[in-house]
């Protein structure tokens, strides 16, 4: 029960600690403060209240697609968040409610899907197991644990020294996880018939199992997929290269400037 | 005004196609104090099924298979359509995140 708790919240938080901490170190390279996490952790974490409050609903509404409709959804509009970030992320001088906005909407939304499903999971299972402190515990490992990646992940950006260095590098992971989320919400379309569902290109899972730790932890960063369609392919060359040209768009324009 | 009927032509044979690439099997699958029932199931091979899932426990259930690539949330008493394949003939094991230990099965396609 201890371990299926940490197991479940520590995938779930995987990736939103990274996305937290990349944007943390965005943050603080245009002097944003951290006021947009705090907002986004009090939407987020209600919306999150509500998602998991009203599941069986969603799930059942679309002839059963509208948990899947739901979540494509928020990936879809994190990704425009995202996008909106890198276009004024270097444009100078900074301006921090327009960042603030960008990286607490992208925060928030990541969050209220997967706090929904940590919700449910500790509420559910806390309750039934009358084992609330066992479950509880095992979030909270889960939880730290993560969140420790994040600070990890923060701190080693920070480590970098150089600003233009550690924009670079945050701008180029935040794009690579950005291409991993389109390409989950993929997953989701064709679990649903949304989109026809293609043969894989490849199969690696001999080589790197996507339930291996270092397979959960490339998923949660670069998107890692062992069975990857066309579609999946696609969907993360669409991120990464939506993101790209805007950030060296931008980089030209202000770099000159 | 041709224009127009072409419109609506193209239209009803893309409905009409699309009904019928719809038209997959349904598959019915069950949980039950934590388990899948059946825990082993067979689908055709290079076909799309359509899985309905009904978890009858009271709590929620995550249906996940990392080799079919899918995902769902399952609320307590409720069901859950997911669409896979066509797949090739082979094991795709799937598993309820939720409970690890006991909710463990096997997808066959043949």
């Amino acid at each position: 029960m201890l371990l299926d708790a940490v197991v479940i919240v520590l995938r779930e938080v995987l990736e939103a600690a990274l996305l937290i901490s990349l944007l943390l170190a965005l943050s603080r390279l245009t002097e944003t403060g951290i006021r947009w996490l705090l907002v986004a952790f009090a939407s987020g974490g209600l919306a999150a209240l509500g998602y998991a409050a009203n599941i069986a609903v969603i799930s059942e509404s679309f002839d059963y697609a509208g948990q899947e409709l739901l979540n494509a959804s928020l990936q879809g509009v994190i990704w425009l968040a995202v996008l909106g970030l890198f276009i004024f992320s270097q444009r100078r001088p900074y301006q921090h409610q327009v960042l603030a906005l960008f990286m607490a909407l992208t925060v928030a939304l990541a969050l209220a899907r997967e706090l929904s499903e940590i919700l449910l999971y500790v509420q559910s299972y806390g309750e039934v197991s009358g084992n609330m402190p066992t479950v509880l515990a095992g979030a909270l490992i889960g939880l730290v644990t993560g969140s420790s990646i994040g600070v990890l992940m923060y701190f080693s950006l920070l480590w970098l020294g150089q600003p233009r260095i550690i924009s670079n590098v945050a701008h180029g992971f935040l794009a690579v996880v950005i291409g991993g989320i389109l390409t989950q919400s993929v997953s989701l379309l064709e679990q649903v018939d949304y989109l026809p569902a293609l043969a894989p290109l490849w199969d690696s899972s001999s080589w790197l199992p996507e339930r291996s730790l270092a397979g959960q932890l490339l998923y949660a960063l670069l998107g890692y997929e062992a069975t990857p369609s066309a579609w999946h392919l696609a969907a993360y060359l669409l991120g990464l290269g939506s993101l790209a040209a805007v950030f060296f768009w931008q980089r030209r324009i202000w770099s000159c400037a | 005004m041709t224009m127009k009927r072409a419109v609506i032509a193209f239209l009803s044979w893309l409905w009409l196609l699309s009904s019928v690439a719809i038209a997959a099997p349904t598959v019915e699958i069950a949980i039950e104090n934590h388990v899948f029932s059946p825990s082993q199931l067979s689908v055709p091979a290079g076909q799309k099924v359509r899985l309905l899932v009904i978890n009858r426990d009271a709590t929620p259930e995550e249906f996940e298979s990392y080799e079919l690539n899918r995902e769902k949330v399952i609320a307590g008493d409720s069901k859950a359509v997911i669409f896979i394949g066509p797949l090739d003939a082979g094991d795709y094991p799937f598993f309820g995140e939720f409970n690890p230990k006991t909710a463990q099965g096997v997808i066959r396609a043949e």
